[in-house]
């Protein structure tokens, strides 16, 4: 720097000199404003490139005299004969501060005209004078610990005319630390509306930074005036280092929106351990074992981690009656109706804020539609546990060694639908208890483990639920079967039928295997009724079975009952809906092509799909000349097409279900009423890829 | 760092010296101008980043020169730091109304000047 001290050192030199000059001509012409600028402007700069290059004295003294001259600019001083002398003594100092300022004699010199000034020029004046400028330093930053703060950041909508890059300053905090950020988008306006230099968006941030707020603060020093900007401490912890971070701001659905009250709960959720006590929840609340004694509290600090969060999570729930819960589903239902009628009407009106306000309100209602469903998911296990007992005592009553398994215990299903599996799932169970697993001799003798196992496995398989109950039993004899079947009528004699067939009769009314009626498993009122409990919950059962070897029941269940998203299609002059989940592909279709497929497959996308012409199928009136569509759905390892005329768009659905005469046909699962108050149906895709693939 | 360009305006040749050293190392490309009706002559079609100025500037000062900026429709939207020695004054809000990004306070080091720069251009 000495060399550029020496280049400050000839600046100001020059500027005093052009400085004198002024003074000299101000002499004769004390009004001229000119001169007066240019003194005000020496005096500005002196002090700015002092204190740039260290000269802190002369910096201070500059700014004393900067003030001065700012009076004199405003007209509140003269430039009389005393000011232009004052001045010219002022000079004499600048000059001893430029060469030493630390000489005894100047210093003395300033005390003297500082107080010149403060007495004969300033006095009375209540001009709000600016800080005297500090000589720069670095600042020594202590390292603090790694807190987490939450900011909104909302730019003023000109932001960019002035030059400003919003990204920047998101850059310039992900600079500071850990950063998490949530762009909202819901202030754009439709197209016609929308000025493509204006900004629209705004932001929720997470940031894990060690720097305090006046630095967070500071990223935002160019644009807080105009800007909406929040900051926020919501944890003396880094959360977005736990490891339970993403999961959390999933599953408490911050990229939706962010309230004080989610933050909360992200904070309570991810907690760490605490160097004070923390007092336990209450055990009513937990449901826990009872806490020990105080004696046992001390080690609990050094192994706080998982347990405690999860005592946390727990002691922020709250129960519920469950009859609340359906009574809240019942209401959204009717939201989601109403937006349907909604959509509808603002489709056929010409007005962007309207349409604005529906989607804003369809989006809402969706989520609100997932967040009740959400809360009536429970684990599987609520009902598992209970069979646990059962298989242990209706084993000991047959004298049977029987094990239960389970796995995917904590997979989730609607609560109503928790409640109606039960019954058809002990009965499957106790099928499997009585017919299937063999006494032990007989287990024995066929090589097998003296202890039979049932194991109850749960899984999610796309939009499906799986619940798959095998057993190592005796299986079931093809011939038995039959002969059985016979007996009772259900083939003829000579009648060609294959083994699914066949395994399908038992879940026939009337037919059991049982050759005596046993305690246990009833009189055959069995499988026909399990079928229809699960049918009723739009699922669907199927059976395995190989002599010898074992049994299993495969229930594949929907994860939720009254309401889907849906896709609204064209068949003719009817309109009907597909669950979306079900839904792979939608393809362009010519009548072209269909008429050169073969045997009802045709090729997309460099694979064959067996399809079925729902036109033709539901025997509409093909009327139109327009392009069809071949919707792909899928069903497990199945999938199929289904020809159609067009595809209206998603909607969300509430099922109702059929009345008692429609309930015989086996490809509809219920109706929904559309926004213009028209029914649609609700095709099973399942059954209907059933219906024409297995047959 | 691409070379981006930068046009720093002022009537002191010491900060002048002082800017060009600290931009050049940090590897921008940097015009200079002692004041405002010197930096007009640059936007002349060339590529410029960002716009400093100081505002006490005989001929033109720094809010003449902003202003001017803004009303030229290919440097319209370019960022523009202005030079204060104040942290709180009339002059600031005068900048910021003519259309300024932000400003620099003086006296600055190399590191707060290139943290400043670093909000604007990247």
């Amino acid at each position: 720097m000495d060399d550029l001290s020496a280049s400050f050192v000839n600046e100001a030199n020059e500027l005093l000199e052009s400085l004198e000059e002024a003074l000299l001509k101000l002499e004769n012409h004390p009004d001229d404003q000119e001169e007066i600028n240019t003194a005000f402007r020496v005096m500005h700069s002196l002090k700015g490139t002092g204190a740039m290059f260290g000269f802190e004295e002369l910096s201070s003294f500059t700014h004393e005299m900067e003030s001065l001259y700012d009076l004199v600019r405003t007209g509140k001083q003269k430039a009389d004969k005393n000011l232009i002398d004052f001045t010219f003594k002022s000079i004499d100092l600048i000059r001893r501060l430029l060469d030493n300022p630390k000489d005894e004699e100047t210093q003395t010199m300033e005390k003297e005209l500082l107080n010149e000034i403060k007495t004969k020029f300033s006095a009375g004046e209540t001009r709000e004078k600016p800080e005297p400028l500090p000589v720069h330093k670095t600042k020594e930053k202590k390292k603090g610990n790694q807190v987490t703060w939450y900011i909104r950041f909302e730019p003023h909508r000109d932001i960019l005319k002035n030059g400003t890059r919003p990204l920047y300053l998101l850059d310039e905090l992900a600079d500071a630390g850990g950063i998490k950020t949530f762009l909202h988008t819901d202030n754009i306006p439709d197209f016609k509306h929308l000025n493509v230099e204006n900004t629209y968006v705004y932001w929720d941030i997470l940031l894990s930074s060690d720097k305090d707020e006046n630095f967070l603060r500071d990223v935002f020093i160019f644009v807080e005036d105009e800007s909406r900007i929040e900051i926020e401490k919501i944890s003396e912890h880094n959360l977005l280092s736990h490891p339970e971070f993403e999961k959390q701001i999933t599953s408490l659905g911050l990229h939706e929106n962010i309230t004080p009250e989610k933050l909360q709960q992200l904070t309570a959720v991810l907690s760490f351990p605490e160097k004070t006590e923390v007092e336990e929840p209450e055990e009513e609340i937990t449901g826990e074992q009872p806490e020990p004694p105080k004696e046992v509290k001390q080690d609990q600090e050094e192994v706080p981690d998982k347990e405690d969060v999860q005592k946390r999570i727990l002691h922020e729930t709250v129960r519920v009656p469950s009859a609340k819960l359906d009574e809240l589903l019942d209401i959204i239902s009717e939201v989601v109706t109403t937006q349907a009628r909604l959509g509808h009407y603002s489709r056929h009106h010409e007005d962007p804020e309207l349409q604005d306000i529906t989607e804003d309100y369809e989006k809402l209602s969706r989520q609100l539609r997932e967040n009740a469903l959400g809360m009536r998911l429970i684990p599987i296990y609520t009902i598992l546990i209970r069979f646990k007992r059962l298989v242990h005592d209706l084993s000991r009553e047959m004298n049977k060694e029987i094990r239960l398994k389970t796995t995917g215990t904590e997979t989730e299903l609607d609560k109503s639908m928790i409640e109606k599996l039960y019954d058809p799932l002990m009965h499957i169970l106790r099928n499997s208890i009585d017919h299937g697993i063999e006494p032990p001799e007989e287990r024995k003798k066929a090589g097998k483990p003296v202890q039979g196992l049932i194991h109850i496995g749960t899984s999610y398989q796309g939009a499906f639920v799986q619940i798959k109950i095998s057993d190592d039993g005796r299986g079931m004899d093809e011939k038995e079967l039959k002969k059985v079947a016979m007996e009772k009528g259900f083939i003829q004699p000579g009648m060609e039928i294959s083994s699914k067939e066949l395994l399908q009769l038992i879940f026939r009314p009337g037919f059991s295997t049982s050759k005596k009626v046993s305690k246990i498993s009833g009189r055959g009122v069995g499988m026909d009724v399990v079928k229809k409990n699960i049918e009723d919950l739009r699922g669907s059962i199927e059976l395995e079975t190989e002599k010898g070897k074992g049994t299993t029941v495969k229930i594949l269940l929907p994860l939720t009952l009254s309401i889907i998203d849906g896709l609204l299609i064209h068949v003719g002059n009817n309109r009907y809906i597909l669950p979306m989940n079900n839904v792979k592909q939608v393809f362009p279709v010519t009548r072209k092509e269909l008429k050169k497929s073969f045997n009802n497959v045709i090729s997309k996308d460099n694979h064959q799909i067996p399809f079925v012409n729902l036109i033709k199928e539901f025997e509409e009136k093909d009327t139109s000349q327009k392009e069809l569509y071949l919707i792909v759905v899928d069903y497990g390892k199945k999938e199929m097409g289904f020809v159609i005329n067009s595809v209206e768009g998603k909607y969300q659905a509430v099922i109702k279900p059929l009345s008692r005469l429609a309930q015989k046909q086996e490809i509809f699962s219920g109706a929904s009423v559309l926004g213009d108050g028209e029914v649609a149906l609700v095709i099973d895709t399942n059954k209907m890829i059933d219906k024409f693939i297995n047959t | 760092m691409q070379n981006k360009t930068i046009l720093f305006v002022d009537d002191s040749p010491s900060i002048r010296t002082l800017v060009r050293m600290i931009l050049e190392e940090a590897g921008y490309h940097v015009l200079i101008s002692e004041d405002g009706q010197d930096a007009l002559q640059h936007f002349n079609g060339k590529t410029i980043n960002l716009l400093i100025t100081d505002l006490h500037m005989p001929r033109m000062n720094g809010i003449e020169l902003i202003k001017a900026i803004r009303k030229l429709s290919k440097y319209r939207y370019i960022p523009i730091l202005f030079l204060t020695t104040e942290t709180k004054s009339e002059m600031k809000n005068e900048a910021k109304a003519a259309g300024a990004t932000g400003w620099i306070t003086k006296p600055f080091d190399k590191e707060n000047f290139i943290k400043t720069i670093n909000k604007v251009i990247r």
